[in-house]
C-alpha cells in the first residue's frame, strides 16, 4: 500500500515539474518588455522647479494638472492657470515649509508631510453658499482651491493663504497623531453648530471660538486655533485674545491655546511659540520681497 | 484489497481528468477568432497616439459649438493643438462671461489619456474652463448656485467620420438630471473658422431696449413675451393669457451666435402644434429687431420677429417689496459688477461712467428707518473718502406700478460732483422706474432687483438685495 502511494506521489511530482518547466518556456508570441508606457520625465521648467523644491527634498508630489480622481466630481472645479502655479508654490514653501524646517529641522517635514499637494484653480462652492478653501485627507493629501484668484503681492491674499495652509497642515498633524478630542470638546461643548456660517468671527470669539468656522466641530476648532496662532506674532495674538470682552470667551480660548501648545510639545517636541515667531519672521521677509 | 483498489482507481481517474482539463485549456484553439494581435495596453496606447496625431494634424485646428447643459445655449471654441502639449484656444465667450479678457485667446495644456474611453483632457486652465467656473453661476434656481454653466473640459472620444473631418466626443461629466453625457463634435477647422466666433448678437441685444416680444405669422398675429438671457445664451418665450393675466410655462430656446449678426435657435415652440427647428434670426440695425431668414434649412419670409417694446408685458408689483422696509431696506449697486454687471445696460453705464471715473464706484439705496417714504442714496468712492448722502423721497404710480424718486437734497454730505449730475437726473426722472425682483440670480444668496427707466427702457440698473 505504501509503495503504491509513493509511486503515485512520484508520478504527480514529475507531471507538476513538466508543467512548471513548460510554463517557463519563452513564448515567441508575447511582446518583449513591459506593456506599461510611463511618460518620460518632464523637462518643463515648472516641473523641474517642483522637482527641485518639493519632490526631491520632501517627497511631496505637486498636482497642478487636472486629475479627476483627486477632486469631487459633483463640484464644478477646474485646474489652475499654469502661470499662477510657481509663485503660489514659492509662497507656500516660504510660509509653511521653511518655518517648520527652521524650528523642527528638515527630517520633521520629510516625515510629516502630505504626500500630495493638489492645486485647484477655481472656487469650491458649497450648497450653503460658503466656499471650501482647502481640504486635508487622511494625513496624506492637501488640496488648495482658488489658486487662480490668489495674488502673491496682496497682503490679504497672503494672509488668507497662510491661514489655509496652516489650518490644513494642522489636520495632517492630528490625523497622524490625534489630539485629545474629549478634553477639547469639554471646553465649549455647546457652541458647535453645522450652521457656523451664520455666525461671525467677533461674536464667536466672545463664546470661546477663535473664528466662526471653528464652531463647525472639534477638529476644525483645533485646526483653526493652530492656524490663527501661527499666522500672528505673539503680540498680535495676545492683543486679539485680550480684546475679547467676555471673560469666559477669553478663558476658553486660552485653555484651547494651552492644549495646542502641549500637543505640539508632547507629540512632536515642538515649541509652538517658537514656530509662531519663525513664521512671522519668514513671512515678513517674504512680504518685503 | 478491493476497497484499496477502488480508492486508487477513483484517485487516478480524478487526476487524469484534471490533467486533461489543464492540457485542453493550455492548447491553442484555432477556432477562436483573434480580434487583435496586440495586447490591451498596446491598443490603448495606439488609440491615444492616433487621437493625438489626429488633433495635431489639422492646420487650422478644431472647432466646436458646445451646449453644456439643457439650461444653456451654445458656446463656440477653436482649438489649435501643438506638439509640445499646449493648446491655443479662441472662443466667442462674451464680456459678460470673460470681462476684460473677452476677445483674447488662451494658451493652456492638454493630454490624451485613458478614461472610460480615450479621453482628451484640458489639464491646465484656458478659456474652455470658464464653462465650469462655480464662481459664475448664471443658471437660475437656488440649486444651481456654484454650478457655473455646467460645462466640462474633459471629452471622451467615440470615433470619427469617414472623411476624418468630424470627431465625436462626449463630455466626461454626466449631468445630474441626465443619464447620458452631451455629445460634442470637433469639426476640422478651415482658414475662415476664427471669423465664426462672433459675439455681435451679444452687443446688439445689449444695446436695445430691455423689454421684448416675439411675433409670428404674416400679420404678426401671435405675440409672446420674449427675454434674452445673455449669460446662459438662451431666449425664453412665454405666452400671456389675457383672461387670467398670467403667463404659460416658458419655453427655453438655445441660442448659437453666428457671424453676420445672426442667431440660430436650435428649436422654438410657439404652441402645441408649432415647433420650429433651426431658426436663423438676422439683426436689423435700423429697427433693432431680429427677423427670421431661415427655418429648418429653408428660406423664410420673416415669419418670426423678436422686437423691442417700450413697456413690460405686465406691470410687476415687485416695487411693493422695495418700498416695504420689512422686505427690502437696502439695495446695492456696484459699477461693472462681475456677477450682475450684465443686468446693468450699457445705456446706464454710459451715464455713470464719468461719475465712476471721478471715483464713485458704487452706491446704495436704502430706506430711512424712521421715515417710511424716503430713501437715502449713499454714494461712496475713493475721492478723499467722500461720502455723499442724497436724500430721495419716493412716490408710487400704482396704475403702472412705477417707482418715482424725488430729490430732497443732501444729508450730512458733500455736494455731488458735476460728473454725477446726469446720474442724479436719471434717478430723479419724473417718469420713474419699473421694478423687477429676479430672485437668486448669482452664486450668492442675495436676491437681485432691477430698476428699468420708464422714459428710456434701454436703461436698466441691477442691484443686490442687502437687507433685511
Amino acid at each position: 500500500m505504501d509503495n503504491i502511494k509513493k509511486n503515485v506521489f512520484v508520478f504527480l511530482s514529475v507531471v507538476a515539474i513538466i508543467i512548471l518547466f513548460e510554463g517557463c518556456d519563452e513564448d515567441p508570441e508575447l511582446t518583449p518588455g513591459s506593456d506599461l508606457n510611463p511618460p518620460p520625465a518632464s523637462d518643463d521648467a515648472l516641473d523641474l522647479w517642483i522637482k527641485d523644491n518639493y519632490v526631491d527634498p520632501f517627497n511631496i508630489e505637486v498636482v497642478y494638472k487636472w486629475q479627476e480622481s483627486l477632486v469631487d466630481q459633483s463640484r464644478y472645479l477646474f485646474p489652475p492657470h499654469k502661470d499662477s502655479v510657481q509663485s503660489i508654490l514659492e509662497l507656500i514653501k516660504a510660509i509653511w515649509i521653511e518655518p517648520y524646517n527652521q524650528v523642527a529641522g528638515r527630517p520633521f517635514m520629510q516625515e510629516l508631510r502630505p504626500s500630495q499637494l493638489v492645486l485647484v484653480g477655481g472656487i469650491n462652492r458649497n450648497p450653503s453658499g460658503t466656499n471650501t478653501l482647502g481640504i486635508a485627507e487622511q494625513g496624506k493629501r492637501i488640496t488648495l482651491f482658488n489658486i487662480n484668484l490668489m495674488d502673491k503681492t496682496n497682503v490679504d491674499d497672503i494672509g488668507e493663504l497662510m491661514l489655509i495652509v496652516h489650518h490644513e497642515y494642522a489636520h495632517i498633524l492630528h490625523q497622524s497623531k490625534p489630539f485629545d478630542e474629549e478634553v477639547w470638546g469639554e471646553i465649549t461643548p455647546e457652541g458647535y453648530t453645522a450652521q457656523w456660517f451664520n455666525e461671525d468671527d467677533d461674536s464667536s470669539r466672545e463664546e470661546g471660538f477663535i473664528s466662526a468656522y471653528a464652531r463647525s466641530n472639534e477638529n476644525e476648532d483645533f485646526a483653526e486655533m493652530v492656524a490663527q496662532m501661527l499666522t500672528r506674532n505673539r503680540i498680535a495674538w495676545n492683543s486679539l485674545i485680550d480684546g475679547i470682552w467676555s471673560y469666559e470667551g477669553r478663558l476658553d480660548i486660552r485653555q484651547k491655546e494651552q492644549l495646542v501648545a502641549s500637543y505640539y510639545r508632547d507629540e512632536y517636541g515642538l515649541n509652538v511659540y517658537e514656530l509662531q515667531d519663525s513664521i512671522y519672521n519668514v513671512t515678513t521677509r517674504a512680504l518685503r520681497r | 484489497m478491493k476497497k484499496i483498489k477502488y480508492y486508487l482507481s477513483r484517485k487516478y481517474l480524478a487526476f487524469i481528468l484534471v490533467l486533461i482539463l489543464i492540457v485542453t485549456a493550455c492548447s491553442k484553439d484555432d477556432s477562436v477568432q483573434q480580434l487583435s494581435d496586440k495586447s490591451t495596453a498596446e491598443r490603448i496606447q495606439a488609440a491615444m497616439s492616433k487621437l493625438r496625431n489626429t488633433l495635431l494634424d489639422s492646420e487650422f485646428g478644431w472647432f466646436i459649438s458646445y451646449r453644456p447643459a439643457e439650461e444653456t445655449g451654445y458656446f463656440r471654441f477653436l482649438f489649435k493643438f501643438k506638439e509640445d502639449g499646449t493648446v491655443e484656444t479662441w472662443s466667442n465667450l462674451d464680456e459678460g462671461i470673460l470681462g476684460d479678457d473677452a476677445g483674447r485667446s488662451s494658451v493652456s495644456e492638454f493630454e490624451i489619456m485613458q478614461g472610460s474611453t480615450t479621453k482628451l483632457s484640458f489639464t491646465t486652465e484656458g478659456l474652455i474652463h470658464r464653462l465650469s467656473d462655480s464662481g459664475f453661476s448664471p443658471i437660475p434656481g437656488r440649486e444651481n448656485g456654484g454650478s457655473g454653466l455646467k460645462g466640462d473640459f474633459e471629452f471622451l472620444y467615440f470615433g470619427e467620420s469617414a472623411n476624418g473631418d468630424t470627431l465625436t466626443f462626449r463630455a466626461n461629466r454626466t449631468q445630474p438630471d441626465k443619464t447620458t453625457q452631451n455629445v460634442v463634435r470637433f469639426i476640422r477647422a478651415g482658414s475662415e473658422s476664427e471669423s465664426s466666433l462672433s459675439v455681435d448678437p451679444y452687443y446688439s441685444i445689449r444695446e436695445s431696449f430691455v423689454y421684448k416680444e416675439l411675433t409670428y405669422g404674416p400679420g404678426n398675429e401671435l405675440v409672446v413675451k420674449a427675454d434674452f438671457h445673455l449669460r446662459t445664451r438662451v431666449l425664453t418665450t412665454r405666452r400671456f393669457i389675457e383672461e387670467t393675466e398670467t403667463f404659460e410655462d416658458e419655453y427655453v430656446a438655445a441660442m448659437d451666435y453666428l457671424p453676420g449678426n445672426r442667431i440660430r435657435l436650435d428649436s422654438l415652440r410657439l404652441s402645441e402644434n408649432e415647433l420650429f427647428k433651426d431658426v436663423i434670426l438676422q439683426y436689423d440695425p435700423l429697427t433693432g429687431f431680429f427677423k427670421s431668414t431661415e427655418i429648418n434649412g429653408k428660406s423664410d419670409g420673416s415669419r418670426i420677429s423678436v422686437k423691442t417694446r417700450n413697456t413690460p408685458f405686465t406691470f410687476s408689483t415687485d416695487y411693493l417689496s422695495v418700498i416695504d422696509r420689512d422686505e427690502t431696506s437696502d439695495l446695492y449697486f456696484g459699477y461693472r459688477d462681475e456677477d450682475i454687471g450684465d443686468l446693468t445696460t450699457p445705456a446706464f453705464n454710459a451715464i455713470f461712467a464719468d461719475y465712476a471715473d471721478y471715483g464713485v464706484t458704487y452706491f446704495r439705496l436704502y430706506t430711512l428707518t424712521d421715515v417710511a417714504e424716503e430713501y437715502l442714496w449713499i454714494s461712496e468712492g475713493a475721492v478723499g473718502n467722500t461720502t455723499l448722502r442724497q436724500q430721495l423721497e419716493f412716490r408710487v404710480d400704482s396704475d403702472r406700478n412705477r417707482l418715482i424718486f424725488i430729490n430732497k437734497g443732501l444729508v450730512n454730505g458733500e455736494p455731488i460732483d458735476p460728473s454725477g449730475q446726469p446720474f442724479l437726473d436719471l434717478l430723479t426722472d419724473s417718469e420713474g422706474f419699473y421694478v423687477e425682483n429676479l430672485g437668486r440670480y448669482t452664486q450668492f444668496s442675495n436676491d437681485v432687483y432691477t430698476l428699468t427707466s420708464v422714459r428710456n427702457p434701454a436703461i436698466r440698473i441691477g442691484f443686490y438685495h442687502v437687507d433685511p
